[in-house]
């Protein structure tokens, strides 16, 4: 852990490189870190990025700048539906579309940073994907697929999208 | 967030001098930050 100090944007936003997996706060473009997000848009050639975020931001706003320039393969959010440009990119095979309940999207990202390698969530529970096989046999977390994950999150068996450092 | 993630960047809309802020409004204490960047 390092001390925090004062960066300018361009200088905080070289932390991101292609690959990455890159957590996003805002709801909407409301709480958004527009700052961050232009200077990732205008000073980073970082793509092939994964994105944890509440929404895909709006049509050519926020992380829809980001989506417009082709630079997002997978999205892990609540709803895609703010931004229209987004449905269309997960209808069109472009991204990838992980889409989690609200409150078990909170809890994962909380329980990833608290070390809790899963949680119990009542959501899918006595529904037809709290039976399938890959949800049954998957043997943790970060060996199954990202569909399966969904499922894993959605039938009240684990979560947990990150990995702790901290 | 900030305890899931590997490097914080905080995006602040203010930057106020050492106690600025009434400690019980902090939500993201200093620490899980590595990097503060004020909104342009």
């Amino acid at each position: 852990m390092t001390v925090s100090r004062l960066a300018s944007a361009e200088e905080a936003i070289h932390h991101v490189h292609t690959g990455d997996t890159v957590m996003v706060g805002g709801f909407g473009l409301v709480g958004a870190p527009l700052t961050l997000l232009e200077a990732l848009v205008a000073h980073s050639d970082a793509t092939d990025l994964t994105i944890i975020s509440n929404n895909i931001g709006e049509p050519g706003k926020g992380l829809g700048m980001l989506l417009r320039q082709g630079r997002i393969r997978r999205g892990i959010s609540s709803y895609f539906t703010s931004n229209p440009e987004a449905v269309a990119a997960v209808n069109a095979g472009e991204i990838e579309a992980t889409l989690l309940p609200q409150g078990t999207f909170a809890e994962a990202i909380r329980a990833g940073g608290a070390g809790i390698s899963g949680f119990f969530t009542p959501v899918g529970a006595s529904t037809a994907c709290r039976t399938s096989s890959s949800a049954r046999s998957a043997p943790t977390w970060r060996s199954c697929s990202p569909h399966a994950q969904i499922r894993w999150a959605t039938c009240g068996t684990a979560a947990r999208p990150a990995t702790s450092t901290r | 967030m900030a305890t899931a993630a590997r490097v914080t960047i905080a995006e602040a809309s203010e930057v106020v001098a050492v106690g600025g802020l009434d400690p019980e409004s902090v939500m993201t204490p200093h620490l899980y930050i590595d990097e503060l960047v004020v909104q342009a």
